[in-house]
Formats: C-alpha cells, sequence, structure tokens
C-alpha cells in the first residue's frame, strides 16, 4: 500500500486537502497523514473499486487538474497539485478499475444473466449489427472515448443506420472491446474499403416511475411519478408520456453508476438510484420485478456509456470461449485432412500392388514362351536364366509394393486414430463447456432463490418492524388518552401500505434543477468531515473534453493547506507503470495515415484541395486549446461547432466564422 | 497573427494554401528540424495532433 498527499475537492466553497491511499481494491481517504498512520487508523471514507467505477477528466470553474470518480456509492470530485500527478492518477485509477474484479450482488447477477453472450462466444442478437462501408468516403460518425471504448457521439448518415450511443464492437469481424481507444483509433485510421463495423446499440426503455424529488426550501423529500425514457445514453423524465410533455431533467449515463437501495435509506420499498457526476436520481417501481427490469437495464446502459464496466469481464470470457471453438474447427478440419490424405496414400498404394502383381505374371508367361521357342540346350539354358532372373525382378517388385502397401495401411491407420483421438477430445470439450454452463445456470438459479429468499425475509423483517411501531404507536395514544383520562377510543392505526405509495405530501416544486437529489446540505452544516458530493458546477456536461497534455498550465489550484510534495502514484498490485522515458500509454504514432485523416477532418472529408489560412488556424486554435482553457461553456461550445464543422457541409461556413469570432474574443481577454 | 507565421512554414510552395503533402511534411520538417522549440505553437500542435485521436473524439 501507498500513501499519497492530495487534494480533495468538495465543493466551490469547501476544497478540503485529504490523504489517500490507492490499493487495488480500495481507495481510502484520511484526514491528513498522520492520522492514516496512527495507530487504529479510521479513514473518512472508503470506496470499493470495481468495473463499474469510471473516471474522467474535469474542467471545473477555478480548478485545475481535476477529474471525478464513479462509483456507485457516490461521485468523488478530485484535483491533483499539478497535471502531471493528476494524469498518473487518472491513468492507475483507470487501470486497477480495469483489472479489477466484478463484486457480486442480485443487481449484477440479473444483469449477467439477461445480457450473457452465446455458449460458443458469439455476438447475435437485436443488440449488435453491422455496417459495410463499400467505398473510401467519409463516413459520417464522431467516436467518443470512454475509458477505453469509442462510442458512437454523432451519426450524420441515416444509410449507415448507426444509432448515438453505440459501442463499436468490431472492426473487420475482429474485436476490439479489448484493446485501447488508441489501438482502435490506429486500426480505422486510414481505413480501405471494404470495412465492415459492428456495433452494439445502447439500450432504450421507457415507462413511468415514482422519482424522489426535494422541496424548494425544505429538506423533507416527496415522490412524484414521472415518464423516464432511456435512449442514447441518457436518461429523461418528462411530465406526461405525449409528445408536447415537458422534459424535467436528464442525466447524462456516461460517469454515472447505478444501485439499488435498501428500505432504510428511502423509507420505501424497491427503489433504485443513478449517480452522476452533478447530480443523482432516485425512482421507485412499483414491483420488484419492476424494479430489476429498470435498474437492470441502466446498469447495463451505464456499462456501456462507461466504456466497459462488467462488459470488460464478459467480453474477456466471450473471447476466450471463441478462441477455443475457433482452435476445436482448426483441430477438426486439419484431422479430416488428415483421414483424407491416410485412405489416399492407400488406395495409390494398393494400386501399385495390383501392378507389380500384374507385371509378375507377364514375366512369368515371357520365360515359359522363350523356354518352348529354344532351338538348343545352350538357348534353352540361357532363356530359363533370363527367366529366372525377371521372376526375381517381379518378385523384388512384388515385395516392394507390398512393403508401401503396409506403410499406407499403417499411416492411414494411425491418421484414423488421431482423428478419432480429436474427435474425442473435442467431445470432452463440449461436454466440460456443456458443464460449465449447466452449473452456471444452476449457479443463477440458486443465486435468484437466494436473492427471493431473502428479499422475503427483509419484507418480513420489515413488515415486522411496521407492524412493532403501529403497536407501540397505538399503545402511546392509549397512555396518552388515559393519561388525560379522556373516554374516547383510540384511534385505530392507519394500515400502511408498501410500494408506490406516495407520502410526504409537500408542495410541487418540480423544476429541472429542484427536483434532483442534491448531496448534500452536510459539508454545510458544519460535518467537516463528511466527504458528500457538491453543488454542481454550472453547465458542466458531465466528463468534459479532457485537456491535452500540451494545455498551458491554468493558474495553479488554491490550497488551503500547505501540501507536501505529490508523488506520482504507484500501485503495489497492479505495477504495471511505463517505464522512464518510454511513450505513454495513450501515446498515437505520427502517422501519414494519422495526419491524411486530421486533413481531411479539415477539409470537408477530401484529400484534395487545399486548406485555407483561416482552417488551418481553426486547427492551430483547437489543438492548443488557446480558446478552451477559458471556460466550460467555451469548450462545450467549440465541441459543438467543431463537430459541426466536420460531419455537416452546409453549416461549416458558420461554424468557421463561431470560431474565429470565438478565437478572437478569447484571445482579446488574455 | 502567430497563426500566419505558422501558416507560412507549411506553405512550402508559397502559393498561399496548404495541401495534403504539405501539411504532412510541415509536421515532419517541423519534428526533424528541432523547430518545435522556437516556433510558438508548433509543439503544442504536434503534441495535441497525437491527442486528438488520443483522448477525445475523433471523426469519421
Amino acid at each position: 500500500m501507498f500513501f499519497f498527499p492530495f487534494i480533495f475537492i468538495l465543493s466551490r466553497v469547501a476544497r478540503d486537502l485529504r490523504y489517500f491511499t490507492l490499493t487495488s481494491t480500495t481507495l481510502k481517504h484520511y484526514e491528513s497523514e498522520s492520522s492514516c498512520k496512527a495507530k487504529n487508523a479510521t479513514a473518512i471514507e472508503t470506496f470499493r473499486l470495481n468495473p463499474q467505477c469510471c473516471v474522467f477528466e474535469t474542467k471545473m470553474e477555478g480548478m485545475s487538474n481535476s477529474f471525478e470518480l464513479v462509483t456507485s456509492k457516490r461521485v468523488l470530485h478530485l484535483a491533483a497539485a499539478n497535471e502531471a500527478v493528476a494524469e498518473d492518477w487518472i491513468r492507475t485509477l483507470r487501470r486497477i478499475i480495469t483489472q479489477s474484479q466484478v463484486t457480486q450482488g442480485p443487481l449484477l447477477d440479473v444483469v449477467r444473466e439477461r445480457w450473457a453472450c452465446n455458449i460458443d462466444g458469439t455476438l447475435t442478437g437485436p443488440d449488435f449489427y453491422d455496417v459495410k462501408f463499400e467505398t473510401k468516403q467519409p463516413l459520417g460518425l464522431v467516436l467518443e472515448r470512454s475509458c477505453e471504448w469509442a462510442m458512437v457521439r454523432l451519426s450524420n448518415n441515416p444509410d449507415t443506420a448507426v444509432t448515438v450511443g453505440s459501442v463499436l464492437y468490431t472492426i473487420n469481424d475482429e474485436a476490439v472491446t479489448l484493446k485501447t481507444y488508441p489501438e482502435i483509433i490506429n486500426m480505422l485510421t486510414g481505413w480501405q474499403p471494404p470495412l465492415v463495423l459492428g456495433f452494439r446499440h445502447s439500450p432504450k426503455k421507457r415507462g413511468w416511475l415514482s422519482k424522489q424529488s426535494r422541496g424548494k426550501n425544505s429538506s423533507v423529500k416527496n415522490w412524484k411519478t414521472r415518464y423516464f425514457v432511456l435512449e442514447s445514453g441518457r436518461l429523461s423524465y418528462y411530465d406526461g408520456d405525449t409528445k408536447g410533455a415537458e422534459m424535467k431533467g436528464n442525466i447524462l449515463l456516461m460517469g454515472s453508476a447505478v444501485t439499488l437501495l435498501a428500505h432504510s435509506e428511502t423509507g420505501q420499498f424497491f427503489t433504485f438510484k443513478i449517480v452522476g457526476g452533478i447530480s443523482s436520481i432516485v425512482m421507485q417501481a412499483k414491483t420488484v420485478d419492476e424494479m430489476m427490469d429498470w435498474a437492470s437495464v441502466l446498469y447495463h446502459a451505464s456499462s456501456m456509456a462507461n466504456g466497459g464496466g462488467y462488459l470488460l469481464e464478459v467480453e474477456r470470457d466471450r473471447q476466450e470461449k471463441l478462441n477455443k471453438v475457433k482452435e476445436q474447427a482448426a483441430a477438426m478440419r486439419k484431422a479430416e485432412e488428415d483421414a483424407i490424405a491416410g485412405k489416399l496414400a492407400e488406395e495409390k498404394a494398393r494400386a501399385a500392388a495390383e501392378s507389380a502383381r500384374v507385371a509378375e505374371e507377364k514375366a512369368k508367361e515371357e520365360a515359359a514362351i522363350a523356354a518352348a521357342n529354344a532351338k538348343n540346350e545352350e538357348e534353352k539354358a540361357a532363356a530359363e536364366a533370363a527367366a529366372e532372373e525377371a521372376l526375381a525382378k517381379a518378385a523384388a517388385e512384388t515385395a516392394r509394393f507390398k512393403a508401401e502397401e503396409e506403410k499406407a495401411q499403417r499411416e492411414a491407420e494411425e491418421s484414423a486414430a488421431r482423428a478419432a483421438e480429436e474427435e474425442a477430445r473435442m467431445e470432452a470439450a463440449k461436454a466440460e463447456m456443456a458443464a460449465v454452463e449447466a452449473k452456471a445456470a444452476e449457479d443463477a438459479k440458486a443465486a435468484e432463490e437466494a436473492r427471493n429468499k431473502a428479499l422475503e425475509e427483509q419484507i418480513k423483517v420489515e413488515e415486522a418492524e411496521i407492524e412493532a411501531e403501529e403497536k407501540a404507536a397505538e399503545a402511546e395514544e392509549q397512555a396518552a388518552a388515559a393519561a388525560s383520562g379522556s373516554d374516547a377510543p383510540p384511534v385505530a392505526p392507519v394500515a400502511r401500505r408498501r410500494g408506490s405509495v406516495m407520502v410526504n405530501t409537500v408542495e410541487d416544486d418540480d423544476e429541472d434543477s429542484d427536483d434532483e437529489t442534491r448531496p448534500t446540505e452536510a459539508g454545510m452544516t458544519g460535518m467537516a468531515h463528511e466527504t458528500l458530493d457538491q453543488d454542481p458546477p454550472e453547465e458542466a456536461p458531465a466528463p468534459v473534453a479532457p485537456p491535452t497534455p500540451a494545455e498551458p498550465a491554468p493558474e495553479p489550484a488554491p490550497e488551503p493547506v500547505a501540501a507536501p510534495p505529490a508523488p506520482p502514484p504507484v500501485v503495489e498490485p497492479v505495477s504495471e507503470a511505463p517505464a522512464e522515458g518510454a511513450a505513454p500509454k495513450d501515446e498515437v504514432a505520427l502517422t501519414d495515415e494519422l495526419l491524411e485523416s486530421c486533413f481531411t477532418n479539415l477539409n470537408g472529408g477530401s484529400v484534395s484541395g487545399v486548406l485555407n489560412p483561416m482552417q488551418m488556424s481553426i486547427l492551430v486554435r483547437l489543438i492548443t486549446k488557446v480558446i478552451l482553457r477559458h471556460s466550460l461553456e467555451a469548450a462545450f461550445a467549440v465541441n459543438v461547432i467543431y463537430t459541426c464543422f466536420i460531419i455537416l457541409p452546409s453549416f461549416r461556413s458558420f461554424s468557421l466564422k463561431m470560431l474565429l469570432f470565438m478565437g478572437s474574443a478569447c484571445r482579446n481577454t488574455t | 497573427m502567430q497563426e500566419m507565421k505558422w501558416f507560412a512554414k507549411f506553405d512550402s510552395d508559397g502559393v498561399g494554401g496548404i495541401d495534403c503533402s504539405e501539411f504532412k511534411s510541415g509536421f515532419r520538417n517541423i519534428e526533424s528540424s528541432g523547430l518545435v522549440d522556437k516556433v510558438t505553437g508548433y509543439d503544442d500542435s504536434i503534441k495535441a495532433i497525437k491527442s486528438y485521436v488520443a483522448r477525445s473524439t475523433f471523426a469519421l
């Protein structure tokens, strides 16, 4: 375990320096280094790292070198002392998350069962689709990095029917889900037709749920019924299910995590929560099945949006299965080929033996004729000798062919034996795979039963609690009545309802921002050690375009306490830090194809033609982030305009003007 | 007018536009001739070209 000092940001008004420890499974933070190293040290908070977590670089107002860690518990907003340290933290956390193990849980069991791959590791089903590009032309796609996965951010080609939020799974039938993002881009840079891209749709779902909200001037929570729509990696909710319904809010799944909530957390049954970078939404279903259905779809969708999550493990298993099946097929083909070759050799040897036998008989006949025709003894002797010689020769030939025949037969038998052995091995492997699948099915069934049992137990316990509370209340009322001397009969307790009952009928406050459960008042009410989340920065479109390494360091983050020197994070169990001087993992080679691709992006998808000074100026401004470092709003706007510039030819002139205008405006402010 | 100076370094034939080969050779020349340290923006642009595809969005 290694210890790293760190700045921990809570909100705009509270930026606390915290001391962090990172292992291959957990991230903890302490008040200070001394409190961490003290005997019986207790961490302020512990976060378990699993594939559901994700890390994003962020640009918070007035804060440099910031990033966020999304866990199912909550989202941590962090900032490092400098850019290098921030990059090291991000890279190390990503590596740990990628290599971490999926933790078991009822939600995960359902998700894994629902989106399991085929037994042979192939990808089929309505989720998957291929798009083929026959000619070299702009594809009308903008891919966005999410961890190491490439997601479709924009799609401008209606013919391809590529949907926004889809994840790139294969390139020319080669799986890319376990490759790094730079590797994927290197494969796509300078592509040649035909190109077949395989995508996986982001899940879609819509329906009514109750949603927890908070009164404007009150901490009392209330519940409202909202129509939820999950689409293109975003969860939105409306006040109705008609076309003109007003959208009350939405949350981007990239940078979010989903969890089930216990009754004790919300006071309600069948509740679950989605935690995003700047807000969270607590939802409630009417039944346990509906809750599991929604939560599992959201869990799956957020895993896709976050660059894998539990799907990384599924992909590792799937590709292992696929390789096994491929190896088996190759072995079977080889065995068949061996058997055919053996059979051919046997037939050839048999034919040769037959021809030798014919030759021997012919030689015998010739000798007999020669003997009969001999005129004298000498000639007769010579003829006999010649006949004997011919016979010996024929016998030798016959013996040779016989040996060859025996050899061929042996080879054929060996080939057949090998083929039979291979077949038996494959049968055994199939049986083994079937046994594994059967065991998995049994385990899933057992887990399901255990889960149902646990839920039943929980419901029973909660019912007992409610009953006890009611009895206690009744007893109190009776006692009060007795104490006051009243003769009035005790009030009958009102039967409580479970499930989607609306409680706490507080004044409707369903405004977009007020509607979300904002963390937290605790930080503002003096609980200094509570590491709760913060007020969102304005218009923070979740994970913002990350800064480039070239970006000049903006004004340093204010450090409330003198920060000790911050070494880069090194994690013992996952010790794969790049060697000193080695190219970082994200480095992409500056190849001709890459430069050509950049040129064509700027030149409307064409290699021919020239760039004018204005176009080059855009490139300079974009890549040096002269504009982007000024404000989050500008960064977002530039991203949008630049994307439009790339994929919408008709919008290009306007985009150009806008970018130049923003560039000059930013330069003037500098 | 940093951008214009930057542009002039790429415009090897002086005609006024930068074609694909000039674009590519411009970056190559900068990288090999050590101009990176002398001209503002070059170093950043080379790094950014690399990170352009490595770190965020990529248009196809």
